[in-house]
């Protein structure tokens, strides 16, 4: 977009945002741009060009690896790791459940069962040869 | 405008849990969120835990993010400028006056500042600015923000914006063309 720019507006401008026409509003840097070519314009651009420079020698450090990687290790869990978790978990709980029906029918059976075997056919449930009789 | 966020689609995924995109996000937002509360706090410590604090909140977000409302860098600056101010209101709460001491020549010698002495008066000089001057320069110029986003994250009009910026750097321009006072004052 472009826009009719008076050097008042200008200097306004180059004042709050610093002498990087770039760093302008967008709807201002055309006109600013064709505004840089009178000497005057070009003398307010490279006076807050110097204090831009000035500022830019305050910087500070990049963050550590061992911050990046604690923020890391806080991010959430993937969704579908989550439900294969879950899937995992189930299926455990389901596993361990039959197995202990198993060993608890075992364990009844073994209890319940007959020390002596009155025949051939008898088994842990009773005589199975004669409950036929 | 938040139509126009370059986040969305990268928030989403981590919304996802994607560690791809966790990895990204990281990468591209730490050192912006680090860098703002080093300058806010001028202190590596206290700036390294709004930073993790930051985080928490992008985690508890991003699942739920709407985008639209709000330009997502936008809000998260918001979000590091009042972990901030709540930092330096309790250190005024404690010492009786903004935490900040603009008159301290070493403000923390582990803060990771890589103090040469220009980089040193800009922060005093920088550090005796009006708060809302200060925030504004910060997140003009050294977090590179539009006048419209910063002035969103500010919750102020572009006008106000631009007027708090030339008087802050008004007076920075003064102060700073007085190298040996920075110091001293």
């Amino acid at each position: 977009m472009r826009d009719q720019l008076t050097l008042a507006r200008f200097q306004e401008l180059a004042d709050a945002y610093g002498g990087v026409v770039a760093r302008w509003p967008e709807q201002h840097r055309d006109a600013a741009m064709a505004l840089a070519a009178h000497p005057a314009a070009r003398e307010i651009l490279d006076a807050a060009s110097a204090l831009d420079g000035a500022l830019d020698a305050w910087r500070v450090a990049s963050p550590s690896l061992l911050l990046r990687d604690g923020v890391i290790a806080g991010a959430p869990v993937p969704t579908r790791k989550i439900m294969t978790k879950a899937r995992l978990w189930w299926s455990g709980i389901g596993l361990a459940a039959a197995l202990a029906g198993a060993t608890a029918g075992t364990a009844a059976v073994a209890f319940a069962a007959p020390i002596e075997a009155a025949s051939d056919s008898a088994t842990s449930f009773g005589d199975v040869a004669g409950s036929e009789t | 405008m938040a139509d126009h966020d370059p986040d969305t689609r990268l928030i989403e995924r981590v919304g996802r849990g994607e560690p791809a995109a966790t990895r990204m996000l990281v990468a591209a937002k730490l050192p912006r969120i680090l860098s703002l509360a080093t300058r806010m706090l001028r202190d590596t410590t206290e700036a390294e835990d709004i930073a993790q604090e930051t985080f928490v909140r992008i985690w508890r977000t991003a699942g739920a993010w709407q985008p639209g409302r709000a330009k997502f860098d936008t809000w998260l600056h918001t979000v590091v400028l009042n972990l901030c101010r709540d930092r330096l209101r309790r250190r005024r709460e404690i010492t009786g006056d903004a935490m900040q001491e603009p008159v301290d020549p070493s403000p923390d010698a582990e803060a990771g500042l890589i103090e040469t002495e220009r980089g040193d008066a800009v922060a005093n000089a920088i550090a005796e600015l009006s708060e809302r001057q200060r925030e504004a320069i910060l997140l003009v110029h050294y977090q590179d923000m539009s006048g419209a986003d910063a002035a969103a994250a500010l919750d102020i009009s572009v006008e106000a914006l631009e007027s708090l910026l030339a008087r802050g750097r008004r007076t920075l321009r003064a102060k700073l063309s007085e190298p040996q006072e920075a110091t001293d004052a």
